[in-house]
């Protein structure tokens, strides 16, 4: 690499290190989502910072208490975050239909949130031209929630510009995830985590400018390092640990693929225009994009996974599991077979939003590195 | 203090599975459907409406769901997974259970208007029997189905129709659809009337009772043999008001339970009955009361059970659940309210400890408890004796 590619890599590594201190020096009012049907646009277009909130890694407080303990560890660290304060520096928060842990915190942070913004988008989970128009019609609410909550006019043009900025940064993440798989760019797991996961955090402009500039300058140095090397993908809904992605570094596993739902899920299909009008072209692409199991069409999540790791070569899957996640927890046996057809192997690990033991960790990874390297 | 009912119940339940063998035996058309799905439209267009719910219920009661969740688990479901889809699914591949191998389905079709988690169970059972499935998509709302979500969910009691009319060849009659109507509009009333005989000093009914004669409410409405039982129901729990027999007759302490019973242990009740306690009310039967699944107009059935579809008891928000929960605490005259927390049910389950906070506001003394409705495994029945019996300690009658 050379050294302006590197000093952007530094910069990304250090932004995913302290996000608090980069939104800072963020001059606009920040609105946060929690997961990836929520469209980005429409906060943007209200000339707002969407923020893609994330398990914080720090331990549970008052969540706990306030939440049943088999509700997933991600959505009880949500609710921490949200009742202990972390996170007033939110304008508001905006929800939608995702899983049942997430709903049930949704309800008790309507009940507890004083007079901060809140919205819950009624979701629908199947992509029909009926659903196209529901949704359609609950993005136009939301956006006339938005404007009269907080006294801003919402113009057509703005979420025009808004959706050119989220596709070009779209196109810029996937540009990156193709270079990544074709091993025309040669990145550490946790580099790649690192990269990927701002995209949801950072300026959208800011974030674009810098990974196009970091594609462009960028040289593959042949003597890198990565160990053993071996190319895998992660599967999931939310792994957000960069401890996780050190580990695989550690036993030589390489990212060159995912399957998360801020991952390659949260980037795959741009939004085109529609005669019908702009809502009906953002509902488009959020319902016939890659689906996470909490949504219909699952087939087409394993199929995009089976296609990503057929074109990068890759030797195995690790899919990761939130404890207590029952969709992802059920869709396991099904995943499971249809990789094993494709006779790529694949290994499950069960977790919550940090990870518990690293040590533990690390052996599972460096077996499954064993097992899967003698296949090179 | 037995029900006379009861054993008209054992005849309804065996009579369903019988039916559905012989849908199975003469290849007719036969649906696995989860409960939100409207069976008045099923029955009308004689295809057979297989509640895998009440299939998993009975697993429970039987104390046979942990062996058949065991099947799941070897296949790659987690033990933390819901213990009705388990349970059911590991009936499935085992090719064993109460009533033998289960007859195949010729569709598949669930809605999303209770939990997530059925996307993921139905999804399991497709890939396990090939046959096509349909999902009724359901949205969640505040209160009720209106305006635009009213129109959607229109637009899929129509599309389901058109899938199962491809799917079955049988054909939909919307005045067969009025006739079945008509049956599970007085149905209804009955049920209601039955819940409300509950608001008596004492409650001519234990909450193991309606739990138990929930069964048609699920999975037979519309048909003649679902009004005959609720109108015996009705009929002999006036009865005992008059005859003044009552199952605990005196009640110290008038309770609410909220959530799905534990299956595997309804003498739970029979137990804290002993000691004066009486459930003389719940709101997991109340989703099939006139708050949830009322009267629907026979000028309009299609939008009149669509509108129930959408706003199903588990596709509301908090406000709605707190609301009901206070006017039945009014209406039943409760003095303590018991949360379970079902491992088995979040989208039940995980706003209960707000719900308690703000009950305790109101002055209405809660406590939570945590089994599994299905799965034996983990359950703890002192513990939740000794909690009901602290709740019990803040006063009596």
């Amino acid at each position: 690499m050379i050294d302006n590619c590197s000093a952007i890599l530094d910069e990304f590594r250090t932004i995913r290190k302290t996000p608090e201190t980069y939104l800072k020096n963020i001059d606009k009012p920040i609105i946060g989502y929690f997961e990836t049907y929520v469209p980005e646009e429409i906060i943007a277009a209200a000339n707002m910072h969407p923020l893609r909130i994330s398990p914080d890694n720090a331990p549970i407080t008052i969540g706990n208490s306030k939440i049943e303990s088999f509700a997933c560890p991600v959505s009880i660290n949500f609710l921490d975050q949200l009742l202990s304060g972390k996170l007033s520096f939110l304008q508001g928060v905006i929800f939608s239909r995702y899983c049942d842990s997430m709903r049930g915190v949704a309800d008790i942070w309507q009940e507890n949130r004083g007079k901060s913004f809140y919205h819950f988008i009624p979701y629908p989970t199947i992509a029909t031209s009926e659903s196209i128009n529901f949704l359609s019609d609950e993005l136009e609410k939301l956006t006339e929630h938005i404007s009269d909550y907080f006294n801003t006019k919402i113009s057509e043009e703005a979420i025009t510009e808004a959706i050119r900025i989220s596709n070009k940064k779209r196109l810029a993440v996937l540009k990156f995830y193709d270079l990544v798989k074709k091993g025309e760019l040669l990145i550490s797991s946790s580099d790649f985590f690192a990269i990927v996961s701002l995209a949801t955090i950072m300026d959208s402009i800011e974030y674009t400018e810098k990974l196009e500039r970091f594609i462009d300058q960028y040289e593959p140095v042949s003597n890198q390092n990565f160990g053993s090397n071996i190319k895998v993908a992660v599967s999931g809904i939310m792994l957000e640990s960069m401890q996780f992605f050190e580990t695989m570094d550690k036993v030589g596993l390489r990212m060159t693929v995912d399957d998360l739902m801020f991952g390659s899920r949260a980037f795959k299909g741009l939004i085109s225009k529609e005669k019908a009008g702009l809502y009906q072209a953002i509902a488009k692409r959020y319902l016939n994009k890659v689906p996470c199991s909490v949504k219909g069409n699952l087939d087409l999540r394993i199929d995009e996974l089976v296609n990503d790791c057929r074109e990068s070569g890759t030797k195995g899957v690790i899919f990761y599991i939130v404890t207590f996640c029952d969709s992802e927890e059920a869709e396991y046996p099904i995943l499971k077979k249809r990789l094993l057809e494709k006779k790529i192997p694949v290994i499950a690990i069960e977790g919550g939003y940090r990870i518990s033991s690293t040590g533990q960790l690390l052996t599972r990874l460096e077996a499954f590195a064993e097992q899967i390297g003698e296949r090179l | 203090m037995r029900l006379e009912a009861t054993g008209n119940l054992k005849k309804l339940i065996s009579g369903y599975y019988s039916d559905l063998k012989k849908y199975a035996d003469s290849g007719k058309p036969i649906a696995w459907v989860n409960v939100g799905i409207p069976c008045e439209i099923f029955y009308a267009m004689d295809i057979f409406p297989f509640y895998v719910e009440n299939y998993g219920a009975m697993l429970g009661a039987r104390k046979e769901a942990v062996k058949y969740s065991k099947f799941a688990e070897t296949d790659g479901v987690s033990k933390h997974t819901c213990s009705y889809l388990r349970s059911t699914y590991g009936s499935l591949l085992s090719k064993e259970g109460p009533i033998g191998k289960l007859p195949e389905p010729t569709i598949l079709v669930e809605t999303s208007n209770s939990c997530v988690t059925v996307l993921s169970w139905w999804r399991l059972i497709e890939k396990a029997t090939n046959a096509p499935c349909f999902l009724f998509d359901s949205p969640m709302v505040e209160y009720e189905s209106s305006g635009n979500h009213l129109a959607y969910q229109v637009s899929e009691t129509k599309r389901m129709i058109r899938f199962l009319e491809e799917k079955t060849g049988k054909r939909f009659d919307l005045n067969r659809l009025k006739e079945v109507v008509k049956i599970s509009n007085e149905g209804k009333r009955l049920w209601r009337e039955t819940m409300e005989l509950r608001t008596n000093h004492p409650s001519p009914l234990t909450g193991a009772d309606l739990f138990t004669h929930m069964f048609p409410m699920v999975a037979l409405r519309g048909t003649e043999q679902y009004l005959e039982h609720l109108r015996m129901l009705y009929k002999e729990t006036k009865e005992r008001i008059k005859r003044k027999e009552f199952p605990v007759a005196k009640e110290k302490h008038r309770f609410l339970w909220d959530n799905l019973p534990i299956w595997h242990d309804l003498r739970l009740f029979e137990e804290l009955a002993k000691k004066g306690i009486n459930f003389v009310t719940d709101t997991y039967t109340q989703a099939w009361g006139d708050k949830f699944m009322g009267e629907v107009s026979l000028d309009d059935p299609i939008k009149g059970l669509a509108y129930y579809t959408g706003g199903g008891f588990l596709n509301v928000h908090i406000k709605k659940r707190l609301a009901v929960l206070l006017d039945i605490i009014k209406l039943y005259d409760v003095d303590g309210v018991v949360f379970h927390a079902d491992r088995s049910c979040k989208s039940y389950s995980l706003i209960q400890v707000q719900l308690a906070d703000q009950l305790r506001q109101n002055g209405i003394p809660s406590i939570i408890i945590e089994a599994d409705h299905n799965d034996t495994r983990d359950y703890n029945r002192d513990s939740i004796i000794a909690r009901i019996e602290t709740l019990s300690e803040m006063g009596e009658r």
